[in-house]
Parts: structure tokens; sequence; C-alpha cells
């Protein structure tokens, strides 16, 4: 069975990208344009993975697992951000908060495969 | 041109950062001390460099880059 991604991005380009990118990898793809609309969508249907990126508006991709993570049915769900920003002490926040990865833009399409590929084992 | 088409999307996507961004900045000019605005000119920013780097347009990135920096610095002002 294909694993189901949620794609949170404020950038349509970036969302089109990814959705590209792993719907061409066997994936299912959803996509959240903010953090509020990702943390409403992730609670709809039990996805396998969260793609996130950290700046946006409404809700930023922090804020978002955090609250995910309040969750009882997403405090396992592997998350990914997808960022310009590299960090350190970013890198440690998101970490603390719950993230399982982290992949910085501009970002090899192959690469973002391999490391989901990684993350769900199949 | 397809609209599934990541660089069309960027394209049309940039246009409506710059179109924001030039709003933004004009509204500040009246209302220095809003953070919203400030906060809308920094997102367009942001994502005129992370997806235009993305997608190969690497001066935009580089550009836009220097002026984001100026609005982080504001914003955490």
């Amino acid at each position: 069975m294909s694993a189901n991604i949620l794609t949170v991005d404020d950038s349509a380009s970036i969302r089109l990208t990814t959705k590209v990118t792993l719907t061409n990898a066997g994936y299912a793809v959803t996509e959240a344009v903010n953090g509020a609309e990702g943390l409403a969508t992730a609670q709809t249907a039990q996805f396998d993975l969260i793609v996130t990126d950290l700046n946006m508006p409404v809700m930023d991709g922090l804020t978002m697992i955090e609250e995910l993570r309040k969750l009882p049915s997403q405090a396992g769900v592997p998350i990914i951000f997808l960022t310009t920003e590299s960090d350190a002490d970013l890198k440690a926040r998101a970490k603390a908060a719950g993230a399982t990865g982290w992949l910085t833009k501009p970002f090899d399409p192959e690469n973002l495969v391999k490391i989901v590929k990684k993350v769900l084992g199949r | 041109m397809s609209t599934l088409d990541p660089v069309a999307v960027f394209r049309m996507e940039a246009a409506e950062c710059l179109e924001a961004i030039e709003a933004g900045l004009l509204d500040l000019t009246h209302q220095l001390d809003d953070k919203g605005l400030v906060d809308a000119v920094f997102r367009g920013l942001h994502t005129l460099k992370g997806s235009g780097a993305m997608f190969g347009f690497e001066a935009l990135a580089a550009f836009t880059h220097h002026c984001e920096t100026a609005f982080d610095r504001v914003r955490k002002c």
C-alpha cells in the first residue's frame, strides 16, 4: 500500500514540486498552504509522513508540529522540515519539538525521495 | 505553458509576491510600526528567495536574500 504524505508549504511552486516528486515515486500526496491548514488536514486522515516548510503565514511549521505532537493520534507521525533555513538553533528547536528530519531548500528531488523512503522504510 | 509546470507556477507566484511586497512597502511608509506589514513583506521576500533558488533563478535569490536579511532584522526588533 502506498504511503499517505501531507505536504505543507505556502509556496505553490514548492508544493507542486514536492507533490509531483513524491507522486512519481508512488506516494499519495495531500497539500496544505500553511501550518493552521496543515494542523487541521493532518487530523482528517491518517498520514504516514508530513513534509513541512518552516516560515509560513497564519501558523509557522514549528508551531504546527508543537500542536500536532500534543495530539495522541499525531504523536508518532514522522515530520520532515523542508526549508531554506539552516540555522543550528532552529534545527535544535525543531528536533526538540518532535521533528524527524531536515532538508534544506533548494533541494534535489531525488534526495527528497531518498529521505522519504528512509523515514518510511518503503 | 501548463500550470503543472513548477517554473510557470513560480513565475505567477513571483508576480504575486512582488505585488504583495510593493503594497506592503507602500503601506509601511505610513505605518512604520505595523508588525503585520513587516511580516508580510518578509514572507514575500522569503518565498522569492527560496523558490527562486529552487528553480534556478540564482541572481534573484542572491539579491532577495539581502533584502530578506534586512527585514528579518526589522521584524526581530
